[in-house]
Parts: structure tokens; C-alpha cells; sequence
């Protein structure tokens, strides 16, 4: 006998957020679902913007995905909890808890679904992104070079190339974009409503479904953009320049006295930052692979072309590394001896242009080495 | 970048608003439940920590009285030492003076020549 195909529903919480809700929900029906159900449920915290919900309500019916809008506000905790428990009514085997200031790489789902499967004992799998507390990928600026669905997807297969299935443990879940099997969902509980309007209330889950054996889990092949903030920011939970609710953590710091060793444990491993470095890497590669990549020698970087990837290689003779740059993601490349070599096989391909901003060693040498047709065109850096 | 995708035309869930009217109100009178047993337990609690709160401030009411007690009794032994210290600086003051060493040496040569 067959196994049944996987149902998944996709619980995007939302309060107010006109700004990115459109955005979010459409990345939302862009999603890839080859050999699983994927449905998708909007819960509207009676987001109290006049005439929101009811433009929101309207969006959700012409786009073709689900809509509920709460009575009364609920906050994040019993909002996420409702969808926790529609999906346990609604017979469904997995369940997405997800922000509403996101944008799904089209793989998202069916690559944390696939983590799940891929380990009966995961409990939850958190989805990658630019923005996910500790594990976040370091990105200069990514609202300005990843809020596009077309990056976001490049990144979540390329991603998704690198790291298939893998599931690495971490010390808590974050549910800006979470999957969690509808049978642990049902062995945990739901979230806790004295954490209020929320902030803290996955990570009691997360410490919860722990001592259920479950595993907690960061899937790095699924990527999900995430502005960060969008609905909190909204709900004036969060006071500026804070990141989190401190009553919030006080109540974790009181439950479970040792988590704050157990996340610093964690980051001290190393796994955080050998994923960084190697997503990063991937990333910074795929991209020079893929849409090519120029080599400029000077000061400072000049950013001729976002879609394709720039070196930068500092005149001074003594430097050792190369910086390569792709849309906010830089990695160093080691130079050694022979500069050009080091590049080429970085990449596995010649680049598709020099940029020669300054005379000196490297120059000479690239040119020679790369016979490209061009003068030397010394330019002021894009920020002078 | 753009990779293709199959996606259906719709993804409404089969939880319909009135499936969800339920479980939220049946979620929200559990919430209730589960709000309203912690607020017995913690009113118990309260009670219990201020009751244990009047009796810390008692006890240290108490213990500031016999502090207080203590401070005078040492402050008084604290005098009694310095006039014993005075008293054996007068002392020392008589033993170094010219006429005890004078009585000293009297009660010598007084010594010497009375059988």
C-alpha cells in the first residue's frame, strides 16, 4: 500500500502589513508543490487598519488562497495557535507557521518538507534566510539586493543545490517561517498565551517539543526572505532598537535556566558559522558560474551590474585575498601566488570582463593573463 | 533566475471560516481555562509570598531592635577601652617622670642601707 501524499498548509499570520501582505501571498502561490498538497491559510489578527481586512479578504479570494479574520485580537501566540490546530482539524500531516513580511524562494516548502520526511524525529524544521535571529546568512544589505522573487528563488535552489535535506540541530525554532509535522504538533501542544502578544513563545515550544525527543532543526536548502519586524514592527511590540520582548525572556530565562548556555554551546561549536561561510561561498560561486563575473582591481568596488558577480582585487601588492561580491554577499578568495589561477578556479570559468580602475602588479598580470581587449580605465568609485 | 514552477489555480484550505469560528472559540474558552487555573494558583501564591512578607518584616524589625541593642553595648565597651588605653599612657607617662625614677633609686639605696 501506498503512502498517502503529504498535506501541507501554509498558516501566513498577519496583522496589518499592507505594504508586504500582497507580496508575501503571492510568493505564497508561486510555491512549488510537485508530489505534495499545499494549501494556504491567511489568519488575519483583526488587523485594526480601516478597510485592511476587507482589501486583504478580497485579495485572498481573487489570489485563491484561504481567509480568516479573527473576532477579537488574538496576538501572535494564539493566532499561530489556531493555525496549529486548523491544520490538526484539517487532517493535514505538516504545518508552515510563517510571517507575513517574507518572500518564499519556490522551493521553500517542498525543501523543509523534505527535511521533515527525510527524519521521523524532527520536530520542527526552521526555513534559512537573511533574517532569522543567530542563523541568519550575512547579507550587507538585503532589503535592498535579495526583496525580489527572482533572487529569492535563485538563492533557494542554489541553496537547495548545496545543501538538499540537510538538517542541522539548533538550539531553538524560529517561526517567522517554520514546519513542524502535524503528529508533533499534536504531542506538543500548541503555544503558550502567556507570552502574550508574542516574542519567546516558539522557543518554549521549541524547548518543549525537545523534551518530547523531537529534534529542532535549521533546514539551510530552504530559503525564505524576510524583511523582519513587519508585523511586530506594526503591533508596536517590539520598542525601537530592541529585537526582542524582555518580560518575554525573562519568562524563558525562568523555565529554563539553562538555554542561554546551551545557545551559547551552540554558536561556540562552529556548525553556525561553517554554514555562513559555505552558503556564502556557494552563493558568491553559483552566481560568477551562472551570470559571470568581472574583475576589478582598485580601492573600492564599483558596482557596474547587480546581477552578476564582482572581484575586487586591491592594488596594494602585499594584500592576499580577493574580495568577491554578489548582491550584498562577500567572500574572500585567496590569492597566493598566482592571482588569476586563484580566480579561475574559484569560479571554474575565465570572467566575462576586466575593470581596471588602477595601474600596478595586478593589472599587468591579469592582463596578461586574461587577453581581454581592454585600455586601462581609471574611474572614480561609485561612492566619491 | 526564474525557475518554473507547477502551481494550482487555488490553494483554499478545506477548514472552512466556520470550522475555524469553532476551534477558535473552543481554543479561546480552553485558553480561558488554562488563564483563569493560573490566576487561582498565582493569587494562592501572592497570598502565600506576602503573608511570608509581613513575616520577613517583622523578623527584621526585630532584628533591627537588637542591632540597635548591640551597637550601644559595643559603644559602650568601645569607651571602656579607650580609658583603659589612657590610663596605661598616664601610667607609662608616671613610670618615665623624673621623680618616680627618682622614688625608684630612693627605695633602691633605702633598701641597701637599712638592715
Amino acid at each position: 500500500m501506498s503512502q498517502p501524499e503529504p498535506r501541507v498548509l501554509l498558516v501566513i499570520t498577519v496583522y496589518n502589513g499592507r505594504a508586504f501582505v500582497p507580496q508575501c501571498i503571492e510568493s505564497a502561490m508561486r510555491l512549488d508543490s510537485t508530489g505534495f498538497d499545499l494549501d494556504v491559510l491567511v489568519l488575519d489578527d483583526k488587523s485594526p487598519e480601516p478597510g485592511w481586512s476587507v482589501d486583504l479578504e478580497a485579495l485572498c479570494g481573487k489570489t485563491g488562497v484561504g481567509y480568516y479574520c479573527t473576532p477579537r485580537n488574538l496576538g501572535i501566540p494564539r493566532n499561530v495557535s489556531l493555525g496549529m490546530l486548523a491544520a490538526i482539524d484539517g487532517g493535514y500531516s505538516h504545518v508552515v507557521i510563517s510571517n507575513s513580511d517574507v518572500i518564499y524562494a519556490s522551493n521553500a516548502i517542498a525543501q523543509l518538507l523534505g527535511a521533515c520526511l527525510a527524519d521521523p524525529t524532527v520536530g520542527s524544521a526552521t526555513a534559512w534566510s537573511n533574517n532569522v535571529s543567530l542563523y541568519s546568512i550575512p547579507n550587507s544589505d538585503p532589503d535592498l539586493h535579495l526583496a525580489d522573487q527572482q533572487v529569492v528563488d535563485w538563492i533557494g535552489a542554489t541553496l537547495a543545490g548545496s545543501y538538499g535535506t540537510t538538517t542541522v540541530n539548533i538550539p531553538a525554532g524560529i517561526s517567522f517561517s517554520i514546519m513542524m509535522p502535524v503528529a508533533a504538533v499534536r504531542d506538543v501542544g500548541v503555544m503558550d498565551p502567556v507570552f502574550g502578544r508574542g516574542y519567546c513563545e516558539e522557543t518554549d515550544w521549541s524547548i518543549r517539543s525537545r523534551a518530547l525527543d523531537y529534534r529542532l532543526t535549521l533546514a539551510p536548502g530552504a530559503f525564505v526572505y524576510h524583511h523582519g519586524q513587519g508585523s511586530n514592527g506594526e503591533a508596536g511590540l517590539v520598542a525601537a532598537g530592541h529585537t526582542t520582548v524582555p518580560a518575554n525572556e525573562a519568562i524563558i530565562d525562568m523555565r529554563y535556566p539553562l538555554f542561554r548556555s546551551e545557545v551559547a554551546a551552540f554558536t561556540a561549536c562552529g556548525i553556525l558559522q561553517e554554514l555562513h561561510e559555505r552558503g556564502v561561498e556557494e552563493l558568491v560561486r553559483q552566481s560568477g558560474r551562472q551570470f559571470g563575473y568581472v574583475i576589478q582591481v582598485g580601492w573600492l568596488p564599483r558596482i557596474t551590474a547587480p546581477d552578476i558577480c564582482h572581484v575586487l582585487l586591491n592594488p596594494a601588492v602585499d594584500v592576499s585575498a580577493a574580495i568577491a561580491r554578489f548582491r550584498g554577499f562577500e567572500i574572500p578568495i585567496e590569492l597566493g601566488d598566482d592571482p588569476a589561477a586563484a580566480i579561475r578556479d574559484f569560479f571554474g570559468k575565465e570572467p566575462t570582463g576586466l575593470d581596471l580602475l588602477s595601474r600596478g602588479p595586478f593589472t599587468q598580470h591579469l592582463r596578461a593573463e586574461f587577453r581581454f581587449d581592454v585600455e586601462f580605465a581609471p574611474m572614480y568609485p561609485e561612492r566619491v | 533566475m526564474a525557475k518554473t514552477a507547477t502551481t494550482p489555480e487555488s490553494r483554499v484550505p478545506t477548514v472552512t471560516s466556520d470550522d475555524l469560528d469553532r476551534i477558535n472559540l473552543s481554543q479561546a474558552l480552553r485558553d480561558f481555562e488554562v488563564a483563569n487555573a493560573r490566576v487561582v494558583d498565582l493569587t494562592a501564591r501572592l497570598t502565600e509570598t506576602h503573608q511570608r512578607l509581613v513575616n520577613v518584616q517583622h523578623e527584621l524589625s526585630l532584628t533591627r531592635v537588637h542591632v540597635g541593642d548591640l551597637n550601644a553595648i559595643i559603644e559602650t565597651q568601645r569607651g571602656a577601652a579607650q580609658q583603659i588605653v589612657d590610663l596605661n599612657n598616664e601610667l607609662a607617662a608616671i613610670r618615665r617622670s623624673r621623680s618616680f625614677r627618682l622614688a625608684v633609686h630612693m627605695s633602691r639605696v633605702a633598701r641597701r642601707v637599712m638592715p
